[in-house]
């Protein structure tokens, strides 16, 4: 079952993607989720962490300096360019076109590699056997929120927009998932489970206590007490009056 | 398909697969030759505007496709 994100979780996850693309980051990671948290005024966890001493530049210098990325260039990626700069060669030999030269000319000129990135394009599906293209359209999984698929080819979204999440921050979603709905669960009756507000930011700031990711932990060590603040954020999960 | 008679008989090709092949080689190239121009551009100092009127197109589209390269 989908578990929904209310607003404040919705802007918080955004305002995160955001940040992680301001410091240049290559993922978006429990970190920037935290920070992501404090970019929202409006929102309870904001107002916890307030309480307790921590703020947003504090936050995003430390999670500059914390985050960890994956390596770069994976080597299955840059297979998969060279394979397909590899076919367009052939392809542009066939019409008298020596995209070598054109390559080395670019080089040579503009000191860029045109085959850096050359299947990375966005929204352009590589086929990789012959007769597969009726499943462009076929509908993704329901979780299909983050990379630059199913694009336009011209659309106008850069390819660098929808940072993928890291595994670290994918876990601790799935985490506040689980307990959203083991919360359903113990709730006596279905229409008290109903009312147990899915993914929200109280949730999500308690869920980033619990974490490990060094660049929370580094933030969090800035504030006034991990323990005042994890009481108010708990506190906010399961309100006497409606979130 | 080192001589220019062999390289004539391929682009004359009727094989689709061939063709189609091509046009699609051709457009990665333009993709990335555009990326990499643009970029240059940029960086001698040119203004959304003036690139977008060489490649014909509005400013907004080539400042959405570019702007974060």
């Amino acid at each position: 079952m989908h578990t929904r994100f209310d607003t404040e979780s919705r802007i918080a996850v955004a305002q995160a993607a955001d940040i992680a693309r301001e410091l240049g980051h290559r993922e978006v990671g429990p970190g920037h989720l935290l920070a992501g948290l404090l970019a929202n005024p409006r929102g309870t966890a904001y107002v916890a962490l307030r309480d307790h001493g921590f703020d947003l530049d504090t936050a995003r210098d430390l999670v500059a300096s914390h985050h960890v990325d994956p390596e770069p260039a994976p080597d299955a990626a840059s297979d998969r360019e060279r394979a397909a700069y590899d076919d367009d060669r052939e392809a542009l030999r066939a019409i008298g076109i020596d995209l070598d030269r054109v390559r080395e000319a670019v080089r040579a000129n503009l000191g860029e590699d045109l085959a850096a990135g050359w299947a990375d394009r966005p929204g352009r599906e590589r086929r990789t056997s012959r007769g597969r293209r009726g499943r462009r359209h076929e509908h993704h999984h329901e979780h299909h929120d983050q990379g630059p698929r199913g694009r336009g080819r011209r659309g106008p979204r850069s390819r660098r927009e929808g940072l993928p999440f890291s595994p670290g921050l994918r876990a601790l979603l799935r985490d506040v998932r689980r307990s959203v709905l083991r919360d359903r669960l113990d709730a006596d009756n279905r229409d008290d489970a109903r009312r147990i507000p899915a993914m929200t930011g109280a949730r999500l700031l308690v869920a980033l206590i619990g974490s490990d990711d060094p660049a929370v932990q580094a933030v969090l060590a800035t504030g006034t007490g991990v323990e005042g603040l994890r009481a108010q954020a708990e506190a906010t999960v399961t309100p006497s009056t409606t979130a | 398909m080192n001589d220019a008679e062999d390289l004539s008989e391929n682009a004359a090709s009727n094989d689709p697969e061939q063709g189609l092949a091509a046009v699609r080689a051709l457009r990665a190239l333009a993709d990335r030759l555009e990326a990499v121009q643009v970029h240059n551009a940029r960086d001698q100092g040119w203004s959304w505007q003036a690139i977008a009127d060489v490649l014909q197109v509005s400013r907004q589209a080539v400042h959405q496709k570019h702007s974060r390269d």
